[in-house]
């Protein structure tokens, strides 16, 4: 069973000059598969994470995800899913600059409403897992760019979602950074059979996934060579 | 920013509570002095109906039963005439001469009743033996700056002889034995009840009796309602119906007490409105993040909410330690000196309790309001603008 399904997906921003970001997408994604979103800048891939990642709403067309219908929930439900399903890996890392590391990836399982006790060590078996065991009560600004991106993947992992998203997470890093974030996501597929998506414009990255989603002017498109 | 924020919520704490505090203050002495050189806690006047009658009889016999009433403290009888005092300031035969109310009162009685011995400016009270001393107020004598629209003695003093012609012809000379302090600028002498009985020609009668009570043991109706029963004939007021004319000043205090409570809460909650919003607005992309990670919009708003409360709190904590910790104990030790006596605030549990819930409420709706708006901004343009 597929754990994502997009039927015809559109999405078009009102304006003067409405502009279609999406013009009727259609694929699904496996449980257990990592596959990049790739384009050219305005191809509509980050458009595309948004409606999937439910922070952002689909003009027209259908969004399963885990089999449940995601474009007929309420704003409220949305939220829920979002904390309960769904992990989402931003850029710019989006820490909480007034909580360390540790306390980052314990808010959404707090959120929750897990035990806390539990949810203190999770955090910390999480940031271990993603080798930053020995940074746990780091405030952002003591911790490179890699290693927020690494706070933000724990982040994401704590509720154990069933997909996890990701917007151009080495976008900001160096590459030596880089490698870690995408080779730490490989691991987690391998691992944790994590269902992973992530928009990326860098071609080198085609390695670490097992399939490609290409967008051109917001439709899917064949591999640019 | 929030020791200034935290800073301006404790002064608006601080001016509500010490605003009302020294009005409710001021109130309670006014209707104190007032009680106590006017009215007492009940006056008993004589018979109105059928026929109006000058005096009370027997005044002995009826404030010995009104005394057993658990509870009275103590009672007192007053004559109530009115004369014309005559006063030669500069002994060169130029008369002064002004209207006022003649008291005649037992000394020793009147004293457990009124507190007039707590205003005298100068000289002494009357003793219960005196025929040719009066005690005058304030406003009569003059020269103590009480405003006397219709004239003065122009200055009497103790030991100055004062003439008064009574209304059925008889003059008589009296020495000042004392002045005291009036306050409200009543033309008012005394002169004790037995000489009041030889100018009357009357005895064992009054022209009221005044009832002083314990307000800790009864109700001042009901007080009211057990000496009615026992002088079903006479006319039977509490200190409420007689300060009737002050009420009107007394609601004005307390208007004005409200109006600075409502301003005060209102600098407040605009106080923490505009900290709340500038803070969420300045955590707008934070706040975003934090709806995509799945945190719920009410748990957002809470946490502003409760922010804001923290600062209500904390500016009412600090507002009360200046009031309660350092300004009213400074107060009391050192009473601002006014005409009725010496003032300092009053705060009843109510009002507190009041002033504390209205700027928690203020807190309460004036966190919610801007992190309800900045919340509700759409996930995207929280984010990236």
């Amino acid at each position: 069973m597929p754990s994502i399904t997009a039927e015809n997906l559109e999405k078009t921003y009102p304006g003067k000059v409405p502009t279609r970001a999406l013009r009727g997408v259609s694929f699904e994604i496996f449980e257990g598969e990592f596959v990049a979103i790739m384009g050219r800048s305005g191809s509509g891939k980050s458009t595309l994470l948004h409606q999937l990642g439910l922070i952002d709403t689909p003009t027209a067309g259908k969004m399963y995800i885990g089999g449940e219908d995601a474009t007929v929930l309420s704003d409220a439900k949305k939220t829920e899913f979002r904390l309960e399903r769904l992990g989402y890996v931003f850029q710019e890392y989006a820490l909480i600059v007034e909580l360390n590391a540790r306390e980052n990836v314990w808010l959404p399982a707090l959120a929750y409403g897990k035990e806390m006790d539990h949810c203190w060590e999770h955090a910390a078996e999480l940031l271990n897992l993603v080798g930053l065991g020995d940074r746990l009560d780091h405030y952002p600004n003591e911790l490179s760019g890699g290693e927020q991106q690494r706070v933000a993947i724990a982040r994401s992992l704590v509720n154990h979602p069933k997909v996890l998203f990701a917007d151009e997470p080495t976008a900001n890093l160096d590459s030596t950074s880089a490698k870690v974030v995408l080779e730490l996501f490989k691991k987690l597929q391998k691992e944790l059979n994590q269902t992973i998506v992530m928009v990326t414009h860098e071609p080198d990255d085609r390695q670490y996934v097992d399939r490609v989603i290409w967008l051109k002017d917001g439709l899917i498109t064949e591999p640019e060579q | 920013m929030l020791i200034l924020m935290i800073f301006i919520l404790s002064l608006s704490f601080f001016n509500m509570m010490f605003i009302s505090g020294i009005l409710t203050g001021l109130e309670n002495l006014m209707t104190r002095t007032l009680i106590g050189i006017f009215s007492a806690n009940i006056a008993i006047s004589p018979q109105e109906t059928p026929q109006v009658k000058r005096f009370i009889p027997n005044q002995g016999e009826l404030r010995a039963r009104i005394e057993t009433i658990p509870g009275v403290i103590a009672t007192s009888r007053r004559y109530v005439f009115s004369g014309s005092l005559s006063f030669d300031r500069d002994n060169n035969g130029a008369f002064k001469s002004v209207a006022g109310s003649v008291i005649g009162i037992d000394p020793s009685d009147d004293r457990k009743v009124f507190t007039i011995g707590d205003l005298m400016l100068a000289g002494q009270q009357l003793s219960d033996t005196d025929t040719d001393q009066i005690v005058l107020s304030s406003a009569l004598a003059g020269g103590y700056g009480v405003p006397a629209p219709g004239g003065d003695l122009g200055g009497a003093k103790v030991g100055d002889k004062v003439l008064i012609t009574y209304q059925n012809g008889t003059i008589r000379t009296y020495t000042v034995k004392g002045i005291y302090n009036d306050a409200i600028g009543i033309f008012q002498v005394f002169i004790t009840a037995k000489e009041a009985q030889t100018i009357l020609s009357t005895y064992d009668n009054a022209s009221q009796i005044f009832v002083k009570t314990d307000l800790a043991r009864n109700t001042l109706a009901n007080y009211q309602t057990r000496i009615k029963a026992m002088t079903p004939n006479l006319k039977v007021q509490n200190s409420n119906d007689l300060l009737g004319s002050f009420s009107s000043f007394l609601d004005a205090l307390n208007l004005i007490s409200y109006i600075v409570s409502a301003i005060s809460v209102l600098v407040a909650a605009i106080t923490i409105f505009v900290m709340i919003y500038i803070n969420a607005i300045t955590k707008r992309r934070q706040i975003g993040i934090l709806r995509a990670i799945g945190i719920r919009q009410r748990t957002i708003v809470l946490s502003y909410v409760l922010q804001s409360v923290f600062y209500a709190l904390s500016g009412i904590a600090i507002g009360s330690l200046i009031v309660f910790g350092a300004l009213v104990p400074l107060m009391v030790a050192y009473p601002i000196d006014v005409v009725f006596g010496k003032l300092y605030p009053v705060f009843a549990e109510g009002t507190i309790l009041v002033g504390v819930m209205s700027l928690v409420i203020a807190g309460l709706l004036a966190g919610y309001i801007p992190a309800r708006i900045v919340a509700r901004t759409e996930i995207l343009k929280a984010i990236w603008g």
